[in-house]
């Protein structure tokens, strides 16, 4: 935990400064784990805020302070797949309206302005978004969270509101999947090294 | 595909490294005030709306079982039908009689 229990039943009986104080202490990590789910450094602080206005409007319904952060994790994920379900609808639309040549010149201009360490970062977030194409957007997520969040499968549980043996099942099969495609690529030698 | 699996477990946190926990602008937590602010005030003004609603149903159920209370009785102590048809007829045919003859008869 990142704040003490006492912040959050202040913030859960109204208490403003009590809900300051958790924002501060939440806004990083969560703006953090949003950025590594969407993919979308410029769209980040938006889906922060709506996580943490979703976060004051339901604070009152939080049964107990010990389920704080994987009721934020759940708020996090929730607003996540909304902007994702946002972007593909966006998306359809305007890549219909770009030639492909146009496409290919906006994300040649986008590269000019990297360089050195950068390029690798970038090459390493381009391969991982690209493997998370072989599953579906909410084992996407679900992956995501587990492998770099670092949840444990119980708070896991606690976040989808599903049991254990269903949460592995599930992990089990997105992971499978993306090694697949990791060797598929590996094999065609367009790797990141 | 035990080392592709170590090479894949590798690429998560070289993902996580490459995705760092960004810094929040310094007009995060005042817009969120501003977001938070507007939607209490959306939802006080559609809160009053249905509250003005609740009252004006409330009042005209209010009228219709007062209406109901003062009008039904009434009806209920008038019928519309007091006498039979017999007695209808009657009373049209005397009146008849009585402006068919002229006025020297009558006497």
């Amino acid at each position: 935990m990142l704040i003490e229990f006492e912040f959050i039943e202040r913030a859960r009986h109204g208490d403003e400064g009590a809900f300051n104080q958790v924002i501060q202490a939440y806004r990083k990590r969560i703006l953090g784990t949003i950025g590594r789910l969407i993919g979308k450094p410029e769209d980040v602080e938006d889906v922060g805020q709506e996580v943490f206005l979703r976060l004051y409007d339901s604070l009152g319904q939080l049964r107990a302070p010990e389920v704080f952060e994987p009721w934020l994790y759940r708020l996090t994920v929730n607003a996540a797949y909304d902007y994702l379900r946002r972007q593909k609808r966006r998306r359809e639309s305007r890549m219909s309206d770009l030639s492909e040549e146009q496409v290919v010149m906006a994300d040649a201009s986008a590269g000019i302005k990297q360089s050195g360490e950068e390029v690798q970062r970038s090459k390493v977030r381009e391969m991982v978004q690209s493997l998370l194409e072989s599953v579906s957007e909410e084992d996407r997520i679900l992956l995501l969270l587990k492998e770099v969040e670092g949840l444990s499968l119980k708070e896991l549980e606690e976040v989808y509101k599903v049991n254990e043996n269903a949460l592995k099942v599930r992990l089990f099969r997105a992971r499978q999947r993306v090694l697949k495609a990791f060797a598929a690529r590996e094999g065609t030698g367009s790797g990141v090294r | 595909m035990d080392h592709m699996e170590k090479r894949l477990d590798a690429l998560w946190a070289e993902y996580r490294e490459a995705c760092p926990d960004p810094e929040p602008s310094a007009q995060f937590t005042p817009r969120l005030w501003q977001r938070i602010e507007s939607s209490r005030n959306t939802r006080a003004s559609s809160l009053l709306f249905r509250r003005w609603a609740e009252v004006w149903l409330v009042a005209t159920v209010a009228l219709a079982i007062v209406m109901s209370a003062f009008l039904i009785p009434r009806f209920q102590n008038q019928p519309a039908y007091l006498a039979s048809y017999i007695d209808v007829l009657a009373a049209a045919d005397s009146a008849a009689d009585s402006a068919v003859l002229p006025a020297s008869d009558t006497k």
